[in-house]
C-alpha cells in the first residue's frame, strides 16, 4: 500500500531513470540506422552492378540469331548441298538419372543399340555425345522423356541430295559446319553463316516483349551457283562406272567443259563415296583424281607438238614426214610406232598417232617454242580453280632438254598433267586458239581469254583431230551418230618407282560438234586390266556414249552430213595405236 | 483549385492511361511479330527440307532407274530419231 501512494508522482519517476538506459536505446537505434546505411551503400553503390545484372537475368535473355550456311546449287538451280537445323543429344554423366526403361526408350528414339547406349552412359563423369545432327522433331521427343542429365545442343545438318555423283566436286563439311573438301572448302568464306545475338526482355509466359540491344547482327551464308549441270554430271558418272566395270580398271575420271566459256559442266571420279555417310572412308575414295592426280598424257599431247610446228611455220598439214618404217634411233634410244609405215603426212601422224612422226617434227623445233606453247596452254601450272590440292603437273625447263627428251615429250612422255589441265588445253582447238580461264562457278559474262594459237592453226589441228575418229584413225569407236566429233587418243605406260611398267593410263580427249563446238570431254581410265587397254578401245567408247547423250540433252542439232556408221561396225578393224 | 487545374489534372490522367494502353498494345504487337518471325524460321526450315527431298527425288539416277526398270522406257536408237528442220516463215505466210 505504501508503494501505491508514491507512484502518482510522475516527475520523480523520470529522475529515477538511469541515464545509461536512454543512451543504450539511442545507441542501438543509431547503430541500427548505421547498419542500414552501410548496407544500402553496399547494395546501391558497391554491389549495384552485380545486383542489377541478377535482376535483369530474371527477365532479360541473350538469344542467338541463327544464320545458316549457304546452299550450293548447280547451274540450273538444283540444290546440291543444303543445311537444315539439327540438334546433337549429349549427356552429362554427373547429373544423369536414368532407369532401364528410359534407357531403352532413349536408345529407340536415337536409333541406337541399347547396349551401346548403356556402355556410353556408364562412365564416371564428364560429357558424352549420344547422337549428332538429329532432326528437330526427333530431338524434341528425346527431351519429352524428361531424363535428368540429357541435353540438346543446337546446330546444323548438311544434306547432299545428289549423294555420290557430286561428292568430289561439292565436298563436305565437318560436325561444326565447316567446309572440309571440294567446293565446301574452296568457298567456305562465302558459304558460312555467322550467328548473331540480341538481348531481349521476356514476360512471365516466356514471350519476347522487347528488344533491348542488338549485340551482333547475323550474317546469312551466301549461296554458290556452280557451273556444273547435275544432269551431265549424272551421265558422266554413269558412263564412267560402266567403263571401269567393263575394263576392270582401278580408277578413272571424266571432265566435261563448256568449250566456249571454260565452265566445268561435269567432273567425276571413280571410286567415289556418299557424302551423307562418310564412315570409314579412305583416301582412295576421297581423292579428286581429275584435279589432284597427274599422269603421263601420252599421245594426247601430239596435237600441241603439231600446233607448235604449224605456228613456227616448219610444216603444213600435208607436209610428208619420213617415219623410217616405224623406228627412229636417237643416241642409243629407239622410238617405235605400232603401225609400220615409210612416211606420213602431218595429218596422218595425228590420225595414226605416230610416235616417230611426232618425234621427228619436234626435233626440228627450237625447244623454247615447244615449251612456250605447252606453258601457254597451261601445262606445268596449277589450273587455279581454287580447289584444295590442285596439281600443276610437271614440265621441265627447256634449257635442260636433251634431244631424246624433246622427242619423247612430243608424244607425251617425260611430263605429267592432270585430266582437268588436259581438258582445258584442248579448248584452244574448238575455240579458234583462244584459251579462257576455267570456272567452277556459273559465269554471267564471257571471261576474257588469251590467244595462244592462230585461228588457222587451231582449225588445221581440228581438221586433223577429226580424222582420228575415221575408220582408219585410232579411235573410230569415239564416233557419235549424227555429229561430227574430233579428238585424240592416249595410251601411256605408268611410271612406278621411276621405271615404266606394263600398266596403262588410257585416255581420250575430244570435242563436239565440230561445226560449232560446244563441249570438250576428257576421259581417263586408270589401269584397265583386260586385253583391251588402248585409249581408242577403253576411253573412246566412253567419249562416244557420253557426248551423244550430252548432245541430246543440250538440244544441239546434228551436224554430220550423212548418217555415220555406228562404232564397232565391220569397217572398224586394223591395228590400234596410242 | 481552379477549374483549369481540375481540367489539366483530368487531362494528365487520361494521357497517363493512354500511355499505359499504348505500351500494352506495343508489347502485344511485338509478341505477335516475334511469333511471326519464329514461324518464318520454321517455314524456312521446312522449305530447306522440301528442297532436300525434291533434290533426292529428282536425282537423275533415281529417275533413270525408274524409267528403265519400272516404266520399261528406253533411249531411242539413232534409227528411231528423225530430225525435223523447220524453215523460217516467209513474209505473210502462216502455218
Amino acid at each position: 500500500m505504501k508503494m501505491r501512494k508514491g507512484i502518482p508522482k510522475v516527475g520523480k519517476l523520470e529522475i529515477r531513470l538511469e541515464r545509461w538506459r536512454s543512451f543504450l536505446i539511442q545507441g542501438l537505434l543509431l547503430s541500427g540506422f548505421l547498419v542500414l546505411g552501410v548496407r544500402a551503400f553496399w547494395l546501391q553503390g558497391i554491389h549495384a552492378n552485380f545486383l542489377q545484372q541478377k535482376g535483369e537475368e530474371r527477365y532479360s535473355r541473350v538469344l542467338p540469331i541463327p544464320a545458316s550456311r549457304g546452299i550450293i546449287r548447280d547451274r540450273n538451280g538444283q540444290a546440291l548441298a543444303i543445311s537444315i537445323p539439327a540438334v546433337s543429344v549429349w549427356a552429362n554423366r554427373e547429373d544423369l538419372e536414368i532407369d532401364g526403361a528410359q534407357r531403352i526408350a532413349l536408345a529407340h528414339l536415337l536409333n541406337e543399340n541399347p547396349v551401346e547406349i548403356a556402355r556410353r552412359l556408364k562412365g564416371e563423369d564428364g560429357v558424352v555425345y549420344l547422337k549428332r545432327q538429329l532432326p528437330l522433331d526427333e530431338a524434341q521427343r528425346v527431351m519429352d522423356l524428361k531424363i535428368p542429365g540429357i541435353y540438346l545442343q543446337h546446330g546444323f545438318h548438311r544434306a547432299y541430295p545428289k549423294s555420290s555423283e557430286m561428292a568430289h566436286l561439292v565436298g563436305f563439311t565437318d560436325a561444326d559446319d565447316k567446309g572440309q573438301e571440294g567446293v565446301e572448302l574452296t568457298y567456305q568464306a562465302q558459304l558460312q553463316g555467322l550467328a548473331g545475338a540480341r538481348r531481349v526482355i521476356r514476360d512471365r509466359a516466356g514471350h519476347v516483349i522487347e528488344d533491348v540491344e542488338n549485340i551482333r547482327s547475323p550474317r546469312q551464308g551466301q549461296d554458290v551457283l556452280l557451273s556444273v549441270d547435275a544432269r551431265i554430271q549424272h551421265l558422266a558418272a554413269r558412263e564412267l562406272h560402266r567403263a571401269i566395270e567393263s575394263s576392270h580398271a582401278k580408277a578413272g575420271a571424266i571432265v566435261v567443259l563448256d568449250s566456249r566459256t571454260g565452265e566445268v559442266l561435269a567432273l567425276v571420279n571413280s571410286p567415289d563415296y556418299d557424302p551423307n555417310q562418310r564412315g570409314g572412308l579412305s583416301g582412295t575414295e576421297l581423292r579428286n583424281r581429275a584435279i589432284t592426280d597427274t599422269y603421263e598424257p601420252g599421245s594426247t599431247i601430239k596435237p600441241f607438238t603439231i600446233a607448235t610446228a604449224l605456228e613456227v611455220g616448219k610444216i603444213r598439214p600435208d607436209t610428208v614426214i619420213s617415219t623410217h618404217g616405224g623406228v627412229l634411233a636417237i643416241g642409243n634410244h629407239l622410238i617405235h610406232d605400232d603401225h609400220v609405215a615409210e612416211s606420213y603426212t602431218v595429218s596422218e601422224v595425228i590420225e595414226h598417232s605416230s610416235n616417230v612422226g611426232a618425234a621427228r617434227i619436234a626435233l626440228d623445233l627450237p625447244p623454247v617454242k615447244m615449251w612456250d606453247l605447252f606453258t601457254d596452254v597451261g601445262f606445268g601450272q596449277k589450273p587455279r580453280l581454287g580447289f584444295p590440292g590442285e596439281a600443276g603437273g610437271r614440265l621441265r625447263p627447256y634449257q635442260n632438254w636433251k634431244p631424246i627428251e624433246q622427242a619423247t615429250m612430243a608424244f607425251g612422255n617425260g611430263m605429267s598433267v592432270s585430266l582437268v589441265q588436259m581438258a582445258r588445253a584442248y579448248t584452244v582447238f574448238p575455240n579458234d586458239g583462244i584459251l579462257r580461264p576455267l570456272s567452277l562457278i556459273k559465269v554471267s559474262a564471257l571471261p576474257p581469254g588469251r590467244p595462244v594459237l592462230s585461228v588457222r592453226t587451231a582449225r588445221e589441228v581440228t581438221a586433223m583431230l577429226e580424222t582420228v575418229v575415221s575408220a582408219e584413225g585410232t579411235a573410230p569407236e569415239a564416233r557419235v551418230a549424227g555429229y561430227r566429233v574430233a579428238g585424240k587418243t592416249g595410251t601411256a605406260h605408268k611410271v612406278v618407282g621411276g621405271r615404266y611398267v606394263n600398266k596403262y593410263v588410257a585416255s581420250f580427249i575430244g570435242f563436239a560438234p565440230v561445226s560449232a563446238p560446244r563441249i570438250v570431254v576428257a576421259v581417263m581410265i586408270d589401269e584397265p586390266a583386260g586385253s583391251r587397254y588402248y585409249g581408242g578401245q577403253v576411253a573412246a567408247p566412253v567419249f562416244s556414249a557420253l557426248t551423244g547423250e550430252i548432245m541430246q540433252l543440250l538440244d544441239i542439232p546434228p551436224d554430220a552430213p550423212e548418217p555415220p556408221t555406228i562404232a564397232g561396225s565391220p569397217a572398224v578393224t586394223g591395228g590400234h595405236h596410242t | 483549385m481552379t477549374r483549369r487545374d481540375v481540367l489539366l489534372f483530368l487531362l494528365v490522367m487520361v494521357l497517363a492511361l493512354g500511355v499505359i494502353q499504348s505500351q500494352q498494345e506495343t508489347r502485344r504487337r511485338y509478341i505477335d511479330l516475334q511469333q511471326e518471325k519464329d514461324r518464318q524460321v520454321q517455314l524456312q526450315t521446312e522449305d530447306d527440307q522440301l528442297q532436300i527431298e525434291e533434290g533426292t527425288l529428282s536425282a537423275s539416277h533415281r529417275i533413270e532407274a525408274h524409267a528403265l526398270h519400272e516404266l520399261g522406257m528406253q533411249l531411242p536408237t539413232p534409227a528411231q530419231k528423225h530430225l525435223l528442220v523447220v524453215a523460217p516463215l516467209a513474209r505473210g505466210e502462216t502455218r
